[in-house]
């Protein structure tokens, strides 16, 4: 009766998933055609091929998904596939001369994500060799101080090229992101017996709790500051000072963390000219919109274009706004899907915050709650920071917004910590509701 | 047993995430709504150009549609095309870096298609609605425009051709069918070459029909003496003693353009344009009412820049009697004070726009409202023009007018035709010319093409 009853919730599990898949498919291939029609008149092959292939990952991957992980989380994988589908009707729009390489980061991505929730024990060796994991991706890192690229030419030397395959990069500070996610989670899951203890020997004994961590965490953050990729230090604080919260419940953490990223801000102002650009750009465009500003200023121009219901897909101008496709791939879409479209954005955000928590409260291991915590804090802080930016709400940091923007270590990554959290979704033992 | 995560810390971690969602949500509807109104207005925002380059902007035709003004759809965006640059004193340009000018400016709302309703401009907003505008249609003639334009040619001047069409009401209405002006500029090259426009001596995005300030000298003298006429003041009949004394101006002896009988009369003054009498009736005639009746002292209600000089009472009567003293006009002014005389003394409104097209097609006439002021009555005018030369039909009176103390003259001519129920009137002006027969040929050319219509 029992595994009649199981069963039951597992298909309609699996319905609800596809019905929501239904609906996302209907939007991308609507928005696809629309597109089409704005900007050639008529339906081309150039603007549908690219969904389409979209479209089957998404039905392999309810296949494998329903098949492997029936019990998983029916809300997490529509709403990373409604991202990737407008994300590449976003590109194709903005940038179509990249949009065959983000399929190619989309496939990958969906086949990470499967091979991540499908697979045995995979969470149990990023457990065991976190140092291993953090320490490769660090070694990474820093093969970027020596043979790093910045693909369009100019900007920091942030990727490495992938070889033998030629005009293709990839980011390590995307992968140390998860990686450290995965260290972090794996530090306090172990320790937090060790931090009760060392809690009653005052500050002592918790500086000592935190050495280890913090001397990781530390070098992670020198790299980046080295590299100066601000955006992904910032991101990691964030998360570091959200996970601390977590196993210590003490806010002075926070605050002590949040004071010490406002200490590193003024630093950072009066020591990188980068930072004191976008801070003086984000306190007072309008002086110097033409210039230095330029970005943020077409930038708002886009948001007060689109209004309430948009110009339409194809029929605004973002493409004023430079790196549109990347960093700023938000004010394309408050400009031709307005604020309903902008305000859609963040609720779909809010909801995978929302789904990834839920997860991370219902987990019944430390490590995974710390892990989905972590994920959906980094997923969630991701596309604070861009949708701040884009709206003038706090200087730009420069990241992408997820799953959404043109980025193929970025669709990678937050393929595989979609997987993660799927894998965790279907391990729990009450269905998602 | 291992101490686990309060629940408690994930939902405050929740709520932090939420708030700063929330956050962003309001920071959008700032930007979106509440501030898009003053965003967007902003001059460097890309997209007003981009709005306006989107706009289908109505045609512009001339009375029979011929185009003179269109459009050429280039990706996506509409470019402004003149096929007829000789028409460009009228119809003017539309430029995004440079504004607009003449038609293009002055009917800029109904070319565009702005609504005057919000709620419309709003629902065609909210369906993508292309903008389209509406077509105008001149009273302009493609023709006789460009062959005004021709026969200036790279003399410094004016043309104005009108025809004069009965109102219902008993008024009046000039049609302008030529309106030329040298030197001029090709709209359809404005952008590229607007700075050396700017800058020539020649000042070639003057309008000298509308805005040319000109000494009018005896060109007035058929108005003055049909306004003496009129007050019984004289009769063309009267005798004249001395008809071609001199007059001294700026030191130099002016006469009669031809010499006079020896028993002149007032008629032979007029014909033989002598200044030297038409001293004799300052201080017999309000000038000041004279220039006023015929409408040389205000602008002509047209929608063209036009310029009107403010011009002070007349310091000096008798210079003042032969237009040297502290009146300046433009030849459109001339223009209407000559159709006056040619109108039987009615003072005619000016019309341009002949009609506009509404967006269901239809055209709707643009006729100007007209009154019934006379500048001076029928027979006064008639007497007039029966004393001007006759020829062909036609009737014309021309003058060089001393434009300075540099000694410089230029060269009037006013025109008329059919002689005996005038239904064409010209006005010529041809800048630094001493030489009648130049600005004689012009208005005698003009003149010839409109007697068979």
């Amino acid at each position: 009766m029992q595994s009649f009853v199981l069963e039951e919730a597992q298909e309609q599990n699996g319905r609800r998933q596809a019905l929501l898949l239904l609906i996302v498919a209907a939007f991308v291939l609507t928005n696809a055609a629309a597109l089409s029609l704005a900007v050639d008149g008529a339906l081309r092959w150039s603007h549908v091929w690219a969904p389409l292939v979209w479209l089957g990952l998404v039905g392999v991957a309810h296949g494998v998904l329903h098949r492997f992980k029936p019990r998983r989380d029916p809300f997490i994988f529509p709403l990373a596939a409604l991202l990737t589908g407008w994300g590449l009707v976003l590109i194709d729009r903005l940038a179509a001369n990249f949009l065959a390489r983000q399929v190619i980061w989309l496939v990958l991505g969906t086949a990470v994500l499967l091979a991540i929730t499908t697979l045995p024990h995979n969470l149990r060796l990023l457990r065991r060799y976190r140092y291993t994991w953090l320490s490769g991706g660090l070694l990474l890192l820093a093969a970027t101080l020596i043979f790093g690229v910045n693909p369009s030419g100019y900007g920091a030397a942030l990727w490495l090229p992938v070889p033998f395959i030629g005009q293709v990069y990839f980011q390590p500070s995307e992968l140390l992101k998860l990686l450290l996610i995965i260290f972090l989670a794996s530090y306090f899951d172990e320790r937090e017996a060790m931090l009760a203890a060392s809690k009653q020997n005052g500050w002592a004994g918790i500086l000592s709790y935190l050495a280890p961590l913090l001397l990781m965490w530390g070098f992670c953050i020198v790299l980046l500051v080295w590299q100066r990729d601000l955006g992904a230090a910032t991101l990691f604080f964030i998360v570091f000072l959200a996970l601390l919260y977590m196993a210590t419940g003490d806010i002075r953490f926070v605050l002590a963390g949040s004071g010490l990223m406002l200490l590193a801000g003024i630093f950072a102002y009066f020591a990188f000219d980068l930072v004191a650009l976008r801070v003086n750009a984000w306190w007072n465009p309008w002086p110097d919109a033409a210039d230095r500003a330029f970005q943020i200023v077409q930038s708002l121009y886009a948001l007060a274009a689109g209004g309430i219901l948009g110009q339409g897909v194809g029929q605004g101008f973002p493409i004023y706004i430079p790196v549109v496709h990347s960093d700023f791939i938000f004010a394309a879409i408050a400009e031709e899907w307005g604020l309903v479209g902008s305000l859609s954005t963040v609720l779909i955000f809010v909801l995978l915050a929302y789904r990834g928590l839920r997860l991370a409260l219902m987990a019944r291991r430390p490590f995974q709650r710390y892990l989905a915590a972590g994920i959906t804090i980094l997923i969630s802080a991701q596309a604070l920071l861009i949708m701040s930016g884009v709206t003038k709400l706090l200087p730009l940091t420069g990241v992408t917004l997820p799953l959404i923007s043109y980025g193929g270590s970025s669709m990678l990554i937050n393929s595989a910590m979609i997987g993660l959290l799927l894998y965790m979704s279907g391990a729990v033992e009450e269905i998602g509701q | 047993m291992k101490p686990e995560v309060p629940p408690g810390k994930i939902s405050q971690l929740l709520r932090v995430v939420l708030l700063a969602f929330l956050a962003v949500a309001v920071s959008l509807l700032f930007w979106s709504v509440i501030r898009a109104p003053a965003i967007l207005a902003r001059d460097d925002n890309p997209r007003r150009v981009e709005a306006e380059l989107r706009i289908q902007r109505g045609l512009i035709f001339d009375r029979d549609d011929v185009v003179l003004a269109e459009n050429r759809l280039e990706n996506g965006r509409s470019l402004r095309q003149y096929p007829l640059p000789a028409a460009s004193p009228v119809v003017g340009y539309y430029s995004l870096r440079h504004g607009t000018a003449g038609i293009e400016e002055s009917y800029d709302r109904p070319l565009r298609g702005d609504s005057d309703r919000a709620w419309q401009s709003q629902m065609a907003d909210l369906l993508h609605k292309p903008q389209i505008g509406s077509n105008v249609r001149l009273t302009l003639d493609a023709g006789l425009q460009a062959q005004a334009d021709s026969l200036l040619d790279d003399l410094a001047g004016a043309v104005l051709l009108l025809r004069l069409d009965p109102a219902a009401n008993g008024g009046e209405i000039g049609q302008i069918l030529a309106l030329a002006s040298h030197p001029g500029f090709d709209p359809n090259r404005l952008d590229e070459t607007f700075d050396d426009l700017s800058a020539d001596e020649l000042a070639p995005l003057l309008n000298r029909v509308t805005q040319g300030q000109y000494q009018p000298g005896l060109a007035l003298q058929p108005f003055i003496l049909a306004a003496a006429l009129d007050q019984e003041i004289i009769s063309l009949d009267d005798p004249v003693a001395h008809a071609n004394r001199p007059v001294i101006l700026h030191g130099v002896a002016t006469y009669c353009a031809t010499l006079p009988p020896t028993e002149a009369t007032w008629q032979d003054v007029l014909t033989h344009r002598c200044p030297g009498p038409m001293q004799d009736l300052a201080g017999k005639l309000d000038l000041t009412q004279v220039f006023t009746d015929f409408g040389l002292s205000q602008a002509p209600q047209l929608p063209l820049n036009t310029e009107t000089a403010v011009s002070p009472p007349p310091a000096n009567p008798a210079l003042a009697m032969i237009g040297q003293d502290t009146l300046i006009v433009t030849p459109l002014q001339v223009g209407v004070a000559w159709a006056a005389l040619a109108a039987n003394g009615r003072l005619p409104e000016l019309q341009i726009v002949n009609a506009l097209q509404n967006n269901r097609g239809n055209w709707v006439s643009s006729a100007p409202e007209t009154g019934t002021d006379t500048a001076v009555s029928a027979a006064a005018a008639q007497r007039v023009r029966q004393a001007l030369p006759a020829a062909d039909n036609t009737q014309a009176f021309s003058t060089l007018v001393l434009s300075g103390p540099g000694g410089s003259t230029n060269a009037w001519f006013l025109g008329l035709v059919p002689a005996e129920q005038p239904e064409y009137v010209v006005v010529v002006v041809v800048e630094n010319s001493g030489d009648l027969a130049e600005v004689e040929r012009i208005g005698g050319d003009l003149l010839t093409a409109v007697i068979p219509r």
